[in-house]
């Protein structure tokens, strides 16, 4: 197992819970897996610089949120272009690979058709959809931060969409924390997962292994006559 | 018509609606989304011209900016004129005076702009200045444009403050709500209603392009 190349310590106090954890993340995709009002969002938003520390801006650490909070006053490309940045340099390069990197993104969301909407002209699943590629945009992230990025969408689309997403952060090295509360998204994606339960991590480690008894109680609830690779 | 009024009546509200709208942006921007503890104190201090009798505030900045206090003995000796019965002295005036007409449309203007979206912006890499122009600013327009008018037609319309701090100097200090008070005055009730019929044009019309833009983008007055 390699080293973690962030970690971050969380404290918290929710309604009923006391969240007190350190995050440490050295896979290329982690899972935060609990429960509605584990705590989950909150160390999120904390990583994120939304909850004090060193501020959100210096971070370099987008977070698409569960629910999009795309610009009304922008279009969907205007959007996506708002997390440019153009760092001193090869100004021409730096160009063509925003762009390129633009194009990849509006092809692995198929958001091309509604690159000229605004916001209030789009679906909830487009707008999540887009939501995701902006926080994918800037291309110094140190990490991208998705909030249940693809809740109730159809669920033939959510796979194929996170496992597409899954290669283009590979490819682009660009380390992603997700957060669900979902058995089948978390074991699809073969991430490292961290469970928490009301404010703490109970485990940490392969999804296969973490999620072991679910997974047991998801195969036994699904039907007998239909074979499943989970 | 008293023309010379009218010019310097708006020449006033014109400078007092720019550097309202100048030093309202940041000081509605720390009342919405500031955190210190001064906040409420801030507020009521604000939002006391709504029901101050402007007599009591042109009172105070007479004193204030009279001779008899250090304040206004230091402008004196710095102008070489006291600031009170000047134009600059009324411009004063007339900010202290319209300050809740511009800061509080802004303030509810921005408190509408959720934190979900500054939030976005903030984690894109984007620093506090540029969330407010390319987020804040632009969402606010309708506000803004309240703010200006309001403002504006607030200090076109203002009286005790004026006669208090001005008093009635021809081509400095007699605005148009002066001169129609001078004019009744001297009974001439022909030059009343000229000034007094214009004056309500102008607030009505103001008033009504405000409501129309707020129907039309649903947003709210104040």
């Amino acid at each position: 197992m390699s080293e973690p190349f962030l970690y971050e310590h969380v404290t918290a106090k929710l309604d009923s819970i006391t969240i007190d954890v350190t995050v440490a993340l050295r896979s290329p995709w982690t899972v935060l897996f609990g429960p509605s009002g584990s705590g989950k969002s909150t160390i999120l938003r904390s990583i994120a610089g939304l909850r004090g520390g060193p501020p959100a801006w210096k971070r370099h650490i987008p977070l698409a949120s569960q629910q999009a909070a795309l610009f009304p006053h922008m279009t969907v490309r205007g959007n996506l272009e708002f997390g440019r940045e153009l760092p001193a340099g090869d100004f021409k390069r730096e160009q063509e690979l925003h762009a390129e990197r633009f194009q990849d993104l509006v092809r692995v969301f198929r958001i091309g058709e509604l690159l000229d909407r605004y916001p209030a002209q789009l679906s909830g699943g487009q707008a999540q959809r887009v939501s995701v590629a902006r926080a994918l945009m800037p291309r110094y992230s140190r990490l991208v931060l998705l909030d249940e990025p693809f809740t109730g969408l159809e669920q033939a689309l959510r796979d194929e969409l996170l496992l597409t997403l899954k290669q283009w952060t590979r490819e682009h090295r660009l380390p992603v924390l997700s957060v669900t509360h979902d058995v089948t998204e978390a074991l699809l994606l073969e991430a490292e997962v961290i469970k928490l339960h009301e404010g703490r991590i109970v485990a940490q480690g392969p999804a296969q292994e973490v999620l072991a008894e679910e997974r047991l109680q998801l195969l036994r609830s699904l039907d007998g006559s239909r074979t499943f690779t989970l | 018509m008293d023309f010379d009024a009218l010019w310097l009546t708006f020449r006033l509200a014109f400078t007092t609606t720019a550097i309202l709208l100048c030093f309202g942006l940041p000081l509605a921007a720390w009342l919405a989304y500031g955190r210190s503890r001064l906040r409420p104190l801030a507020q009521a201090l604000v939002a006391l011209p709504l029901v101050l009798p402007p007599t009591v505030l042109g009172f105070y900045l007479l004193v204030l900016l009279g001779p008899t206090t250090a304040v206004g003995r230091v402008i004196t000796k710095t102008l070489g004129h006291p600031l009170a019965f000047s134009f600059t002295g009324l411009l004063i005036g007339s900010l202290l005076y319209s300050l809740p007409f511009a800061v509080q449309p802004l303030v509810s203007g921005m408190m509408a702009v959720g934190p979900e979206l500054r939030e976005a912006a903030a984690t894109l890499g984007a620093r506090p200045s540029v969330v407010f122009v390319r987020v804040t600013m632009p969402l606010i327009r309708p506000s803004l444009l309240t703010a200006g008018i309001l403002a504006f037609t607030h200090t076109v319309g203002e009286f005790g403050v004026v006669l208090m701090l001005g008093g009635n100097i021809p081509g400095a200090t007699r605005t148009l709500s002066i001169a129609l008070y001078d004019q009744v005055a001297d009974f001439n009730f022909a030059a009343a209603n000229r000034t007094a019929l214009l004056l309500l044009a102008f607030s009505f019309v103001s008033l009504l392009l405000v409501h129309w833009r707020a129907g039309q983008r649903s947003t709210r007055l104040v």
